[in-house]
Order: C-alpha cells, then structure tokens, then sequence
C-alpha cells in the first residue's frame, strides 16, 4: 500500500504538473510593449507589476483586462488592443473588455473593425449608455444618420440628466433636414448644460437653417472651439489612476485646475515629481499650482531649483513674475517679465505679467503699451481684453475702449464685463443707442450684476 | 453684364497637342505590394535627376520644426514650356543646418538637372515652403521662400539665374505657407504669408506621447500662435508690412496651410488659412481692411464646432454646382474635412462623402483636388505623415503612414483606391508638402510629394481615359493671371476652376488650369473671367489642348 500510494501520489503530482503545463501552454500570452526601455520610468514600473500580475493568473481574464487600462491610460493603443481581446476572448460575457478592445480597435485606426465590434455589442447589450453614444458618433461620422439617431435617441432614454445624447440627436437631426426638431433637442441639452459649446454650435447652425441670423451668430461664437467628448463607463476612474505618464498627468492636472481643484494638482505633480525630480516641466506646473493655491513661497522654492536645473528660460522666469505679483513686488515682477522677455519676446504672457506689474505701480502708459503687446500675440485670452480695456478707459481712450470690448465680444458674445465696459464707452462716446444695446445684455446675461444700477442711472441721465 | 476685354489681351495660342511618351514600367520594388499594369501613378525613378533628399536632424532631440517641415514647388523658371521642380530643404536645426534647397530644371525628356548654383537659389535657412508669382511683373515667376527665421525672396532675373531681394527687417517668423494675392487689385501680386508658432530653441520644451516616451510637442504646447504677415508690393519688388494696418493681428492661429479661395463667387478671391488646433480663417477684403468672415460663412470649425488640426487645403467644385468648395487635411483621430459651397456658406459633408473612415487613422498634409483620371469629376489626394509616435515598437520611420489617393466618384463622393489601383501609398512615408502639376506635358496632374527627412518622389501620372484641356491664362505681362475664373462646358457638363497655384501644404502648384473632359472631344464653351470682373468666352476648341490665353 506505501508503494502504491507513493506511486499513486507521484502519478497524480506528474498528471498535475502536465495539467498544469497544459493549462499554461493553452493560456494566452501575456502583452508586453516592444521596447520597453523607451518608457516614461513610472509607466514601465506600472506595466511591469501588471504583466507580472497578469502572468500570474494567464487565465484570468481581470489580469489581461487590467493591463490593457494600463495600456490605454497611457496611449499604447496596439498593447491596448492586444490586451483586451484576450482579456475579451476569456472573458466573452463582461461588456467592458469588449467595449475597450472596441475602443482601442478605433484608436490604432482599424475603423471598420471597431465599428462592427460597438453595434455586436450594442445588440448584447441594448442599454449601455457610454457605448450607445460612441456608436452614434462613430455611425454620425461616416453618414449613416438614421441608425446614428436611433443610438443618441437611446442615450437620452438611458441617460436623460445629460445632456450628450439630446446634443447627438439635435446634430443628426439637423443633417436630416429638420431643424425645428434639432433645434428642440439642442435646446433642451443647453438646458441641462448651459455651457456646453458644441451643442451652442449645432444650434448656432440650426438658428441659420431657420434664418434667424442673429441668434446664429451668437451660438455659433459661444460654441466655437467645442470639444468632443464621450461618456465615462465602469472602468473610466480605474483608467485615469493608471496615467501615471507624463503627459497623462498634464492632462489630468489641466482638467484639475480647470475646475479650481488646485491641491490636487498641486499633490499630482508632486507625485509626479518623485520618479522625475529634474523635469522643468514639472517644476514649474507644480510652481504655477502652489501659486493658485495662494501658496506663494513654495512656489519660490520650487521656482529656485528650477532656475538652477535649467537655468533661465522663458516659463520659470514667467512664474517667478507670477511669484513676485502675488507677493507684491511689482518691481520684481517687471523685473522676471524683462529677463524672460530677452529670450523670447513673443510669449504674450510675459507681456501680460509685465502690465499687470506697471499697472499696481499706476504706470498706466507703459502698461497699456505691455498690454497692447500681449494681446496682439494672443487674441484668445479674454483677461487681456478687459485689462486693455480698463487701461483705455483710465486714459479717457473710449474709443480705443470700444473697439477692444467690441473685439471680445466678437470673441465671447456673452462676456459680461465686455459689455459693461462697451455699455461706458459708449455713453462716454455719446452713443446711447450703443449703450442701451449692452445695457440690455448686462441685464440679460447677469441681472444681479453689481454695477447694473449704476448703469441704468446713467443712461437715464443722458 | 459682360465687360468685353479689350481686343488686343486676347492672345489664343496654341502650345502643345498630344500626349507625352509613356515612361517604361519601373523596376519591381522588392517588398512592395505589387502595382498594377494600369495604375494611376507610377514612381519616377531618381536616375531621372530628381534627387533631392529632405534632411531632419536626428529623432531624439525633438525640435518641432523638424518635423513640420518640407515643401515644394513647381514653376517655370526659364520659359521653356514646363515645369521645373523647386524643393525646400530643412536640416539640423541646431547643428550645422542643411545642404540647401534645390532647383531642378526640367530638360523636357524626362531628365531633371539640378540648377541650383547656377540659378542661385539654394537658400540654406531652415526651410518650410515656396510661393511662387511674377512679382515684378516681368513676365518671369519669382519665388519667395519661407523659413523658421528670416524668407527669403529671389527675383527671377529671366536668364536662367535669380538674386535675392531684401524684405522688411521686422519679417522674422516661422513662415510656413503662402500665397501671391493682389488683395489691392493694383495689378501687382502681394504676398501673404502664413506663420506657425512663435517658436526659438529657448522655448522648446520637453513632451511626452505614447508611454511617456520623448515624442514631439503639439503646437498648444507653446501657447504662441503667430499671426500671419502680409507684405504688400509697392512695385520695383519693394515690399511693405501691412499686417497690422489691414487687420491681421486681430485674430490667428497656428497657421500651416492656405489657399486662394472662392466661395461668394465674386471676381476677387479670398484667403482661406488652415490652422493647427485653433480655428481657421477666411479673410476677405472689407473696404481697407481685411475681415475674417470664417466663422459667419461656417468654414472657421468643423461641422460639430470642432477645431481641427488644419494643415493642407485645397478648392475645387466636387459636386459640379459650379460653386468651388473647400477640403482640409487633418491631424489623425480627425477626420480630413470636406465643406460644400452651399450659396457662399460651407456645410461640413465629410460624413457622407466617403472620406471620413479613411482619413481617421492618418494625418494628412500636402493634397490637391485634380481630375486625375479624367473622367470629369475630381479626385483627391492626401499625402500623409505623422507629428507624433502612434506607437513604440515600430521599426523604421516611427512618423511614416501610406499616401492616399481616392477617385471622386461626383456628388461629392469619394472612394479610396487601394495601392495597388492608384499606385500612391504602397510603402509608407513621413509625406509632407506636395506640389501638382503636368510636369511631362502630356495633359494630366502629377504629383511631387516632399518626405520629411526622406527622398522626394515625383509620380507620374498614366491614368488618364478620358480627354482634357489645359488653359493659361496670362496678364498683358505674360505673368500668370491668378485669380482668373475658367468655366469650360463640354458634352453637357460645365467644370469650373480659378487660376490659383498656392494650395496643398507649404507647396506652390502648376500655374495653369486644368480640366478632364471624359468623353468629350471638344469644348463648347470656354467662358473666362478677370479680377476685375472682365469676361470673355470662346466657343468650339478641341480638347486634348494646352490653350495659352492672355487676359
């Protein structure tokens, strides 16, 4: 009997080793990125605790599947794509492998492919949301407007507090030939999402369909610039914490402060920071964030070590302005704005720092020529309208104010210091007409405003 | 009301008949997908002469410019009859710079002969684009070359050489683009120039793309777009820096393409600009101004409200309305963009036009709108190449993509060809500035695409089925007449063109216009109309012509 169960054990321990060789040979294999070593260091590390995760349970479809986020947080769409189909093929019955590989299908540029993946997968799966939308504007863009309705039709069923699929359908709709539809849905999703741009766009396009060209003309400004965009989905919060790249955390931190949330961006390039102590880029995004913050000598100290990393250049020397303006060293400021405008005249916000600088030392001509200089490099930024503006204003130039208020609300048609400002010139100018037109659309845009009634005084005096 | 043009401009000459000889089949090319007996295009081979070889400095610093630049140029810079080729180098933009751009004249029997010293043309900036118009008037095209840094201009001297002329001292940008326009209509073409981004080697800045890897930067990164110049011409090759004068710091972006456009019909053209990132411009003359009218005629963004990644732009009729419409070439993960004429406004057709799905994976730059084929209705074409890395494990060119060339199937239609049928796109290349023209004179459109830090290739074109015409038109000066309108009606079909050679990417184009007539043997009518709003028409000419018409 010792014998035979020795022999029974060492049968069953062969049979197990071969079953398990079996099993790992069937397994798939794991992805790994060609060229590993071109990697951002925290992307490598991230991918290779993955893969050796992964390849820990090559049968699991979870490893393969969290590889292919970590993948897709990162842009290698090819590893993307070759992670999730495995993840996919083990795992047949989970939508979110199969809606990613989709995904990252259309993002290597395999268009066809993906598009017959999303409508495979809509048929299984009627009422995803995130994946009835990417449907739809996948089918929007290649023409085939019908069943891109039906998709956008079905978001709005699914999703009805957001706005995407009503601004989907109102664009469809449009193309279809029926803008008092489109014009319906675009409004109802400004509705729930009144700065939504590219719903702002359609209509614009819409109100011009309907000859309303003044109502075109102002949504079609408002919606200029619209971004796309698509629906979040089970596995979105777990991808963004695997962008660990740098661009990743650009990225990120942008929309963080976006949204004024500036500790955390501020934590996430301190983070960041750790795997890349001598990355100016870094230094000097962290720097801006702890200036936000209101958190001016740590952005000093930051700002110094970029200086002796990479010596002068033009993005420290703007911080340190930012630095010497928050700390109120408006010399300095002059200072930092001068020294970085040596190497390179052209970067509208050195100008700008530099005016804003002249203005705290009531040195009004010279600031309105750095601001004159700022805004004729860079016509988007609405702070440098309104800081001309009052520049104008302050040396009786209401003509000159006009015209920069003017010019922003070409811009902005809604920016309501622009026609607070036009609605001055314009008295101060004799031009009631002009002063009631923005008098009107201060009302319109901000009934609340603060210098509303000193407005309406001083038109009724004229 | 036609205006009839007084009787001594109207000079019909007719220049050449017949088609060229055909080039034998090329060598097979190891690797290649195989090309088919009848494809569209066929490769001519270096030993032709054409040798140029663009230089980009090596991968790993990541300068931008190196990877935006490359352009070319066709003109006839000796007045033999055709085309000869201009490229524009780049080079180490921080080491020890370039071998120089290059000019190859064009003997006529396929052979090309590198002219450059002789001609004195091989500015050694850092080169991006050529624009090409008879500035003085005399007759000769001069040629105007854009830089990171100072451009430079050459005056064709009209016996065989050309010397440079000086600019405005303030006119120190990254140039890319530019057309020769008489925006003034005082009978001498200025120039309008389109600038990138304010960019030095001290403003560069480390970026990061697939896996964090060292990748170039997008053009957002350096927050300074660059407003475009606009140099007019005060005769005797003086020029003036009008840009803040009419208008033009008012609004801009990161300026790559442009083109000479039409869309209200009216005899003066516009400037339509391609922005990378930011939206486009269309500008138009407002008294003595310039006005950007983009957003109000609906060709400043994409039809969602998008602003696309502009690089090349091209015009032409493709829905035979007789109204001209507009097509942009895009960065990848943007479709390239096809707006139609509808009563001077644009309407984003992309969706339905076919092209959408292909262009989706590429990042398109030099393209053209030409009747390739000549059956009539137009084609496309889209050199293709990529700013960033798609991906890390790619052997060779990391920025190569396939070019693409699709038939335009009328309406505003379009299908892709695959490699084998046009012969475009069977080996993938980093294709940026592409310049069109008949340089064999055999009646078609064939193209010389500028491979950033590669071989330029010259395709010729043998797809040709159906019959064609080709008009010159010239001013009293011999010089080209751009902006001229040239409707031509032939067997129940009307095509329309104006004379504009500055199009594509960094390129500047045959001056001469050109139609593909399908069956018909001959043209019923040709009507023509100046700037000026001048008219004249000609009735019954034979097709397969090149018909020279001073206006």
């Amino acid at each position: 009997m010792p014998i035979l169960g020795i022999a029974g054990a060492a049968v069953i321990v062969a049979a197990l080793l071969l079953w398990q060789q079996g099993w790992l040979a069937g397994a798939p294999e794991v992805v790994t990125p060609a060229n590993a070593e071109l990697l951002d260091p925290a992307v490598r590390a991230l991918v290779e605790r993955s893969v050796a995760e992964a390849r820990q349970q090559p049968r699991d479809a979870r490893g393969h599947g969290r590889l292919g986020m970590v993948y897709e947080a990162n842009s290698l769409w090819p590893e993307a794509r070759a992670a999730y189909a495995r993840a996919a093929e083990l795992d047949p019955a989970s939508r979110a492998w199969r809606y990613h590989l989709a995904i990252s299908t259309q993002e290597v540029g395999d268009f066809a492919t993906a598009l017959k993946l999303y409508r495979d997968l809509a048929a299984d799966f009627p009422d995803f949301a995130p994946l009835q939308h990417r449907l739809g504007v996948a089918l929007l863009e290649i023409g085939e407007l019908q069943p891109a309705l039906g998709a956008f039709e079905r978001v709005t069923e699914l999703r009805p507090r957001d706005p995407a699929g009503s601004v989907g359908a109102g664009t469809v709709l449009r193309l279809l030939g029926q803008p008092a539809e489109a014009a319906e849905r675009l409004e109802r999703a400004l509705g729930l999402d009144p700065s939504h741009r590219m719903a702002h766009y359609q209509l614009g396009l819409v109100y011009r369909d309907l000859d309303r060209p003044q109502d075109a003309e102002r949504q079609l400004a408002l919606g200029l610039s619209a971004k796309a965009g698509f629906l979040s989905d089970e596995l979105s919060t777990e991808i963004n914490g695997y962008a660990v790249s740098l661009p990743a955390t650009v990225a990120r931190a942008e929309r963080l402060r976006q949204a004024g949330r500036h500790r955390e961006v501020a934590a996430l390039f301190e983070r960041a920071l750790e795997s890349r102590p001598d990355n100016l880029t870094l230094l000097n995004n962290l720097a801006s964030s702890y200036l936000a913050q209101g958190e001016p000598e740590r952005a000093r100290a930051t700002l110094e070590r970029a200086l002796e990393l990479g010596g002068e250049n033009a993005e420290t020397l703007l911080n340190l302005g930012g630095w010497a303006l928050a700390t109120g060293r408006p010399a300095q400021a002059i200072e930092f704005a001068d020294r970085g405008l040596a190497l390179d005249d052209r970067l509208a916000r050195l100008h700008g720092v530099k005016a804003q600088a002249l203005i705290r030392l009531r040195r009004y001509p010279e600031a309105t020529v750095s601001m004159e200089e700022a805004l004729r490099l860079e016509v988007r930024d609405p702070a440098l309208f309104l800081g001309l503006g009052v520049l104008y204003e302050a040396a009786a130039r209401w003509s000159d104010a006009r015209e920069v208020y003017e010019r922003a609300l070409l811009i902005w048609p809604d920016l309501v210091p622009a026609h607070v400002g036009r609605c001055l010139a314009a008295l101060s100018l004799g031009d009631r007409h002009g002063a009631e037109e923005s008098f009107t659309a201060v009302r319109r845009l901000a009934p609340d405003h603060p210098r509303l009634d000193a407005l309406r005084r001083a038109l009724e005096s004229r | 009301m036609k205006r009839p043009l007084p009787g001594w401009t109207v000079l019909v000459a007719l220049l050449l008949t017949g088609c060229g000889e055909r080039s034998p089949e090329p060598a097979a090319e190891v690797g290649l997908e195989p090309v088919g007996a009848d494809a569209w295009f066929e490769l001519v081979p270096t030993e032709s002469g054409l040798d140029f070889v663009h230089q980009r400095a090596a991968v790993e610093r990541f300068w931008f410019p190196e990877i935006m630049s490359g352009g070319a140029a066709w003109l006839d810079y000796d007045g033999d009859g055709d085309l000869d080729a201009y490229l524009v180098q780049g080079g180490d933009l921080g080491g020890d710079g370039g071998d120089g751009n290059r000019l190859y004249r064009n003997d006529g029997d396929g052979r090309f002969v590198d002219v450059t010293a002789v001609a004195a043309v091989g500015d050694r900036g850092y080169g991006m684009g050529a624009v090409v118009g008879d500035l003085d008037n005399d007759g000769d095209p001069d040629l105007y070359v854009t830089n990171l840094g100072p451009d430079t201009l050459y005056r064709n001297d009209g016996d065989g050489s050309f010397t440079p002329v000086l600019l405005p001292d303030d006119r120190v940008a990254w140039g890319t683009s530019g057309a020769a326009w008489d925006y003034d209509l005082d009978g001498d073409l200025d120039l309008y120039i389109v600038n990138y981004v304010s960019w030095s080697p001290e403003t560069e800045t480390d970026c990061y793309g697939v896996g964090g890897s060292r990748d170039y930067c997008h053009p957002s990164r350096y927050q300074a777009p660059a407003a475009d110049t606009l140099l007019r011409n005060d005769g005797g090759l003086s020029f003036t820096d009008v840009s803040d004068e009419l208008g033009l710091l008012g609004t801009f972006g990161n300026g790559l393409g442009v083109a000479l456009v039409e869309l209200t019909g009216a005899p003066r053209l516009d400037v339509y600009v391609a922005n990378d990132g930011m939206p486009n411009q269309l500008w138009t003359v407002q008294g003595d101004r310039l006005g950007d009218v983009a957003v109000a005629r609906g060709c400043s963004v994409n039809g969602l409200g998008v602003a696309e990644a502009g690089m090349g732009v091209a015009q032409g009729d493709v829905d035979g309305d007789g109204r001209l419409d507009l097509l942009l070439t895009h960065l990848a993960r943007e479709t390239n963009t096809l707006y139609l004429n509808r009563d001077g406004v644009c309407e984003d057709v992309t969706a339905t036009s076919g092209l959408a799905a292909a262009s989706l994976p590429r990042t398109g730059f030099g393209t053209a709108l030409a009747d390739f084929d000549h059956d009539g209705a137009l084609d496309l074409w889209v050199s293709n190449g990529r700013v960033g890395r798609e991906e890390i494990g790619s052997s060779g060119d990391p920025f190569a993509e396939p070019d693409q060339l699709f038939r335009g199937l009328g309406g505003a239609r379009f299908e892709e060809l695959p490699p084998a049928v046009s012969g475009v796109g069977r080996a993938p290349d980093n294709s940026r500035g592409a310049a069109f023209g008949d340089f064999d004179a055999d009646g078609d459109t064939d193209a010389l695409v500028v491979e950033n830090g590669g071989p330029a290739r010259l395709y010729r074109n043998r797809a040709t089925t159906g019959g064609w015409m080709q008009l010159q038109l010239v001013t009293a000066a011999g010089s080209t007449a751009v902006g001229a309108r040239a409707t031509v009606s032939a067997g129940g079909s009307t095509l329309t063109h104006r004379v504009q050679p500055a199009y594509s990417y960094c390129s500047s184009n045959d001056p001469r216009v050109h139609f593909g007539l399908g069956d018909a043997a001959s043209v019923a009518e040709v009507r023509i109309r100046t700037v000026d709003g001048g008219e004249l028409s000609l009735l019954d000419l034979p097709a397969e012509r090149l018909y020279r018409i001073g206006i």
